[in-house]
Formats: structure tokens, sequence, C-alpha cells
């Protein structure tokens, strides 16, 4: 498949993510700065591009 | 009841498009997307591994309009949900639905009976680790609560699960919740569910306790399931729908597959509601429980139409 999942969030993760939400993320120039490497990560330098919208089932894929 | 076949069939693609089919992917097999691919949850719902469940249904079972059947990859599929399922087991046995560590008595009972009718409807080996969920379902009473559908269901997973590994204490503690479940019912013919009956979740314990039956026939539970349907025929009108008024928890989703099981003539009235739209189903829940619902019209129609291997 084309888009491959990668490492999964954990609760570590996601208290740490939204301790900063709610902290620096709530001056501008953090929040933007955030967005800016979450795209980077996630769309424009990963190997496997992050498309929320795909992934869903075909049934092309019931063939072998 | 054709719109049961129907309804099954539409919600089977989306139900797929909720699982991780990637078999090189370390969450191959997780059925919650918001997990795997959005990544918006830290843990993965064992609810929505009861997935495995429908695939291994439709697997089998070769019905009309189902594409599914004898396709090696919904087979996969199944026992792919059913293997990430444990990978999530706790050490205790238990599973999570709504945090980490929840050890939730309801989720671990529900998706335990779905996981080990994956493993039996497709003739494979269940872990050596299922044993530890078998014990701490047994030995959870949860007396604090009288919710009535999750004891049947803990039940029922608990029988299912003895006939899986031959283990007969699982039996006994299966009927000891069966007990409890018969000594609690109100003499007008509700299941507790907190302090008091439930219309929708009155048929999600008859479909439970149906299933029951069929696997182990005694006599108190059929005297307690004939006063459960007594309870809730004359409250569901020509719809399939009733008064929220006075139902202890207000959940408006009726579970057929009881009533297809009795024969009952509110069968008569999903049909109705069904065919005018006007009766909540799987298309118009949230993911959660869609597959609950969806599992239980794909039983429904399997028994009404005859055609399927559902045991």
């Amino acid at each position: 498949m084309a888009n491959r999942p990668r490492t999964p969030m954990t609760p570590m993760r996601l208290a740490a993510f939204r301790l900063f939400n709610v902290t620096f993320g709530r001056i501008g120039a953090f929040a933007r700065l955030l967005r800016r490497r979450l795209e980077r990560k996630l769309i424009y330098r990963g190997t496997q591009r992050y498309v929320p919208s795909s992934r869903f089932f075909h049934f092309d894929e019931l063939e072998d | 009841m054709d719109a049961l076949r129907k309804i099954v069939l539409s919600q089977a693609p989306r139900l797929l498009g909720l699982m991780d089919r990637d078999r090189h992917s370390r969450t191959y097999g997780c059925c919650e997307r918001y997990y795997w691919h959005y990544k918006l949850h830290d843990f993965p719902n064992c609810r929505f591994q009861e997935i495995g469940e429908i695939l291994a249904l439709l697997y089998k079972n070769d019905f009309e309009g189902n594409r599914y059947c004898g396709k090696e990859k919904v087979r996969a599929w199944a026992l792919a949900a059913a293997e990430f399922w444990i990978e999530w087991q706790r050490p205790g046995g238990s599973f999570d639905e709504a945090y980490p560590n929840e050890h939730s008595f309801c989720s671990t009972a529900f998706s335990t009976l779905s996981a080990v009718r994956t493993w039996k409807l497709l003739g494979a080996k269940p872990p050596d680790r299922l044993a530890k969920t078998g014990k701490w379902l047994s030995k959870k009473k949860n007396e604090k609560r009288n919710i009535s559908n999750q004891m049947a269901a803990a039940a029922l997973a608990l029988h299912e699960l003895s006939l899986l590994t031959g283990e007969g204490d699982h039996k006994l503690a299966a009927n000891a919740k069966i007990d409890r479940i018969v000594s609690e019912q109100h003499k007008s013919g509700y299941f507790l569910e907190y302090d008091g009956g439930d219309t929708g979740y009155q048929s999600v314990t008859l479909s439970l306790l149906m299933r029951f039956l069929e696997l182990d026939p005694r006599y108190d539970l059929k005297e307690a399931v004939i006063r459960g349907f007594k309870w809730i025929e004359p409250r569901i009108d020509e719809t399939g729908n009733w008064s929220a008024a006075g139902n202890s928890r207000g959940a408006r989703f009726l579970f057929p597959n009881g009533f297809a099981l009795k024969k009952n003539p509110v069968l008569e009235r999903i049909e109705r509601g069904l065919a005018d739209n006007v009766l909540l189903h799987p298309g118009w829940m949230d993911d959660r429980y869609a597959i609950g619902l969806t599992l239980d019209y794909l039983l429904a129609w399997l028994e009404l139409s005859g055609s399927g291997e559902k045991k």
C-alpha cells in the first residue's frame, strides 16, 4: 500500500503534545511553528505521505 | 427481512475501511482508524476489533450479494483483527476501551466474545494467553453495577471460550453469571440496567441470552427470556420505535437477533421501520456503535434466511 502508517500515538507522547498545545501552543508563533513542523514531517519529508482520506476499502483489494 | 442483508452489505466496506489491512504494517489488524491512521488516539479501543467476527461470518456464509464469502483476504483480515486484539491484553487478562489501564468489564466481555467466535468460526487455534482473559472474566462479578447486557455478554463469551478450549471452569463461571441475571430480573420481565429496565438494552440482553440458550437450554433461563420478551413486545410500536420515557439508559437502538431467534412478531415492526427509514440502524450510527449493531443484523439475517453457518 502507498501510505504505510508511521509510529502510532502513545499515552506519553499525547500527554506531552497536549501540554505543549495548552501552554506554548496558545501563542500564535509557537502554534504556527508546530504546524509547519508537522507538515514537513508528515507530508513533505516522509517517504510515505500522510493522506488522511486514504486507505478506505475498495473491492479491488479482495482479489489477490 | 431483506433489509437486514442490505444494511449489513452496505456497512461492510465502511467497517473494512476502519481496519489497517496492510499486512506489513505494525498495526496490521487494528480496526480503530483514529489510532492507526489518524493517530488522534493514544491507544486502540478494543471494541473496534469486533469487526473480526463480522468478517469471519461474511467469509463463511454464502448469500446474495456477499462478495466477501470464501475470499482468503477476508479470512486473513478477520484473524488479524483477533490477533491484534490479544496483543493489547492487559497483564491481568482485561482490555481497555476508554483509557489506558481501564480494565473494562463491558469491553472485555464483548470483545472476548467476538474474538473467540472469530477463531472458532475460522477453525484457527487461539493463543494460550486467552486463558488469562477467561480467568479475569470468570472472577469479575461487577457487583456494584447491575448491567445485565454486559453480564450476558460475559456469560456467552465464557461459554464460547469453554467450547473452544475445553476449559470446564469457564462454563461454570458462565452459568454463575446467568444465575445472577435471572435472579435479578424484575418480576415485570425487564433485565436490570442500573436501576431499571431499558428497551434498547433489553434487546441486546435478549439477543445474547437467546444465543446462550442455543448452547445450553437451561429451563430457568428459557422462562426468564419469555418474561423478557413479554416486557419488551408491547413497548415497541409498529415501526420498531418506542417512547424514551421510563427507560433507565435512554438507548434508542434495537438489536433484532433475539427476536429472530425467537421468531417474534416484533421483527415485522423492525422491517417496517427499516423500510420507512424511521428506525435507527447502523448507517445512522457512529463507528463504535455501528459495529455491534451490524453484527447483530448479520446474525439475525443468517438466522432468518437459514443461509448460514453462524456457529
